[in-house]
């Protein structure tokens, strides 16, 4: 009798839902029907990683597998054109510009958010893009990033001054996923 | 009937979002490379109880000015001066030295100096070795980082050297990290 009522209850609930995405649909469809057409977007928003005027460091170019290779950095490397490198405290920082194009097929001029994050930790270095932090967590590095036009950005790593030739290999890999806003 | 009816709404709602979810997001990977060097750095400051840098102070590129500088006659503030009467005078003044390094596992450093031109009229020295603009001279085989060292700059003037002489070199510091 208890497994009864439950079954019931789920059933009420389950038709509550149903009838609300409904309403507003002018004639009753059958669910199973509607669902699909409702949620699923017309086109999914996706990204790129492109080169920029001022910066040739990026390798794969115009997908969303980028590479960039600073080469050999040091605290007394000279100023470049494709990568900066400032004093920092007994380290130094080292940064690069890199733009995103952002496509969206529906057209509709809309913006997303890109979300970044370090599969591995980065530690002793610190990586930074738009001057935002990347860690193991997930947060938006760069908000409205409108869709069809390049934007540029930069990525940032301080490297502290204790780090040494022993573990000199900088290699890391950022993970982004674009937010439709 | 109706329970598999309700059932399938079910199965339907779930896969709608979770469709949604999948869809609405793009991911991609920046892989960041890079290989750090060591390095150090070398720059001149005034020493407390020296002359004050004319110019360049903190950087690797710096101008002392000694003044006017005569054997009996007036000499500037912490301006040492040693007379060999009939001979010749020496004035020395410290500058320090500072060096730091950066990713770099070197324990000390090697400061050599060198006199960019040829001076066969006087005699200069730093830290009590006699500098030309012959092979380098070995300062300190092991100077400490990241700390001034004083390094005493002299220069000895023969009296045969005629009043309002101006004398000016070039003297060239190397660091090498050990």
């Amino acid at each position: 009798m208890k497994y009864d009522r439950s079954r019931s209850a789920v059933a009420i609930l389950i038709g509550l839902a149903t009838a609300v995405f409904c309403i507003g649909a002018g004639k009753p469809r059958r669910p199973s029907a509607r669902w699909p057409a409702a949620t699923v977007p017309q086109g999914a928003m996706s990204f790129a990683f492109v080169d920029l005027p001022s910066s040739s460091l990026l390798a794969g170019s115009g997908s969303a597998m980028g590479q960039i290779d600073l080469g050999r950095v040091s605290r007394s490397s000279p100023r470049e054109r494709d990568r900066t490198v400032r004093t920092a405290g007994s380290g130094f920082n080292v940064s690069t510009r890199f733009g995103i194009v952002v496509t969206d097929p529906t057209n509709q001029a809309r913006t997303a958010s890109l979300m970044a994050w370090l599969p591995v930790p980065s530690a002793p270095l610190t990586i930074r893009i738009d001057g935002i932090r990347v860690d193991s967590v997930a947060r938006v590095v760069c908000p409205h990033i409108p869709a069809g036009r390049i934007t540029a950005h930069r990525i940032d790593i301080s490297v502290p001054g204790d780090l040494t030739e022993e573990n000199a290999r900088v290699l890391n890999d950022i993970q982004f996923m674009l937010v439709p806003e | 009937m109706k329970k598999h009816l309700v059932s399938f709404s079910l199965v339907l709602l779930f896969l709608g979002l979770a469709a949604a979810a999948q869809a609405d997001t793009a991911t991609g990977t920046l892989t960041v490379t890079a290989t750090v060097n060591s390095s150090i750095n070398l720059v001149f400051n005034t020493d407390a109880a020296g002359v004050p840098l004319a110019s360049g102070a903190g950087t690797n590129a710096a101008t002392l000015a000694f003044g006017n500088i005569s054997a009996y006659g007036v000499v500037a503030l912490n301006v040492t001066r040693t007379v060999v009467p009939g001979t010749s005078f020496t004035v020395s003044t410290p500058v320090d030295v500072l060096v730091t390094k950066a990713n770099s596992v070197s324990a000390n450093y090697t400061l050599k100096a060198q006199l960019g031109t040829a001076d066969a009229t006087n005699t200069w020295q730093v830290a009590g070795n006699t500098i030309t603009n012959g092979p380098a001279v070995t300062i300190t085989a092991t100077g400490a980082y990241g700390s001034n060292v004083p390094e005493a700059i002299a220069i000895t003037v023969p009296n045969t050297t005629a009043s309002g002489t101006l004398i000016s070199n070039t003297i060239n510091f190397t660091a090498t990290s050990n």
